[in-house]
């Protein structure tokens, strides 16, 4: 795994890993709708690119994803009202995030997008699943532990830390010659 | 304290629109660098948000009933026009990975905006949400370059001097912004 290509895609889709991973379920809210957005503006882009300006394909593009992603706002917890505890002003602002646009600077190479969503599909799941299991004890409502763990990590700092500490292993694991770093690094210190 | 007081100082730290409604964390983490061109540039984006939130503030109290459709195509223009702004003065030109910068300003724009006319109790306490939401921004946007600057001066491995050290460093100062409350 590339680790610039990890890094980037936790920036793109920063703002829904940390508003969108409460719980799982909520993961797997914005998961599908955040592809859904992705995907319906790439096939657009596909289809306007030859016959815009670059700085007109933005504007429109970004008019299409937040028309979409508002568009998804109201309507999913009225067609699944078991959802409406899960949407939340990041699923509006889904539409407006680097991500959802990130489809639409890799031409035709389908496979390359498909790779990159579901990267960031894993790293969401694996955040939601992690706080929800420290922040309410529960796994997809299932109780795991008796009591509640850490209930700090339910809200913005939890976000934060396990959002950092998931891509700081994923980092350290992917990096070759991380140990050989920290070694330098001691004895420089040494 | 009073009201007014109270609503400005949370929206400053405990709901920050940073480090705790995360609008504005993409925007803050790409444009900040060091410390000393970010207080100069961190002045720039607020303003640029204060106008943006200002405009909206306007448009919430012409629209009958607040319709949230049309609302939210007010938000995104006037957000844009706000940008548009920016750029004229020399910010935010040029791209970031590939997208123009000006996407990663619609964010805490429209976020701002939105949360405003969902939360404000009145149309005049609204413009205090704004104008604490808009200090609380500079705040948190100085704090971040801060934070970068440290990391990159620190003698850590270079592995660790990277985004997910940062974001991490983010959630501890989270944690202090969340713990003032203003009664």
């Amino acid at each position: 795994m590339d680790n610039n290509n990890l890094e980037n895609q936790i920036l793109f889709g920063l703002l829904i890993l940390l508003g969108g991973t409460q719980n799982f379920k909520m993961a797997v809210v914005f998961g599908i709708t955040s592809i859904a957005i992705a995907l319906i503006t790439r096939v657009i882009y596909l289809l306007i690119k030859d016959n815009m300006s670059s700085s007109a394909n933005w504007l429109f593009l970004i008019t299409i994803g937040f028309s979409l992603s508002y568009f998804l706002y109201l309507i999913i917890p009225a067609v699944f009202p078991y959802t409406k505890q899960f949407v939340n002003i990041y699923l509006l602002l889904t539409g407006l995030t680097p991500f959802v646009y990130s489809g639409c600077r890799d031409e035709n190479n389908w496979i390359l997008f498909v790779k990159n969503k579901l990267l960031f599909i894993v790293i969401l799941f694996l955040t939601g699943i992690i706080r929800e299991l420290l922040g309410y004890g529960t796994i997809y409502n299932y109780s795991i532990f008796s009591g509640v763990p850490m209930e700090i990590v339910k809200g913005p700092i939890g976000a934060f830390v396990i959002v950092g500490g998931l891509s700081l292993m994923f980092h350290l694991v992917t990096t070759p010659g991380y140990s050989h770093q920290v070694n330098q690094k001691k004895e420089v210190g040494n | 304290m009073s009201e007014i007081a109270s609503i400005f100082w949370n929206d400053v730290f405990s709901k920050n629109i940073i480090f705790i409604q995360f609008f504005g964390i993409l925007l803050a983490l790409v444009e900040t660098n060091s410390l000393r061109t970010s207080l100069k540039k961190g002045i720039k984006i607020s303003t640029t948000i204060l106008v943006g939130g200002i405009l909206g503030w306007i448009f919430m109290g012409w629209i009958p009933g607040g319709y949230s459709p049309i609302l939210i195509w007010i938000f995104l223009i006037t957000s844009l026009f706000s940008v548009f702004l920016l750029q004229k003065w020399g910010e935010l030109q040029g791209e970031w990975k590939g997208f123009p910068k000006y996407i990663l300003m619609l964010v805490p724009m429209i976020g701002l905006q939105w949360t405003v006319w969902e939360q404000g109790i009145d149309y005049a306490h609204k413009i205090y949400m704004i104008a604490g939401n808009v200090a609380g921004f500079y705040l948190a946007f100085i704090l971040i370059a801060a934070i970068k600057e440290q990391i990159k001066l620190s003698e850590a491995p270079e592995v660790l001097k990277s985004v997910p050290t940062i974001l991490i460093a983010i959630g501890f100062f989270a944690l202090a912004f969340i713990g003032f409350s203003f009664v």
